[in-house]
């Protein structure tokens, strides 16, 4: 899958920075929450579950585009990609770790976003 | 030359002082654990980046997904 495949790479961006502020914590991954498709995707909808913050998804598979145009968005090669407040947190092995440390609940909490 | 000894070369060329190791448990996920003075003072997504970085395009190929470790070396 070469660049072709990303028309307008300014749109793109301008998309996914709009969907990224649009929604304070969002997860751009393979599949939806209750069909993950990839083991690393899985882990982290099974973290925020747990954690009980509210969060969108967005299916990457079924967004061509965006699947591999991201990587020039928010320099990171992988999926899925976890945004809260419009910042990229990390991938799996990130987001995994900040929960293990409860780093993850406590940036929720400072941004207003998990009142528990 | 195995992929894991590729993905070893590249980070080095990436990050020199980097002491890295990669395990290869089936070929596709590669576990790898990079420590480097490098990341002192940087956000994980910043530590992690450097190491994308330095890996390049290898996703392109049969590398499906890295998972990372890093950590500092704080030796002055």
């Amino acid at each position: 899958m070469t660049s072709a495949h990303i028309k307008d790479q300014n749109a793109l961006n301008q998309r996914i920075q709009t969907e990224i502020t649009e929604n304070p914590v969002i997860l751009y991954m393979k599949g939806d929450k209750t069909f993950p498709q990839c083991g690393f995707s899985a882990r982290v909808v099974e973290i925020l579950n747990k954690v009980g913050v509210p969060y969108q998804t967005h299916d990457v598979i079924s967004d061509p585009e965006l699947r591999f145009g991201m990587k020039y968005f928010s320099n990171w090669p992988t999926f899925p990609q976890l945004f809260i407040k419009g910042e990229l947190v990390g991938g799996c092995d990130i987001v995994a770790n900040l929960f293990e440390t409860g780093e993850l609940q406590n940036l929720l909490k400072e941004k207003g976003l998990l009142t528990s | 030359m195995s992929q894991a000894q590729a993905i070893k070369d590249l980070i080095l060329l990436g990050i020199p002082d980097a002491q890295v190791q990669v395990v290869d448990p089936d070929g596709h996920h590669f576990e790898i654990a990079v420590a480097s003075k490098a990341f002192k003072n940087k956000s994980l997504v910043e530590q992690h980046r450097l190491v994308y970085k330095a890996l390049g395009n290898v996703f392109e190929g049969p590398v499906h997904a890295v998972q990372i470790k890093t950590s500092v070396i704080n030796e002055d």
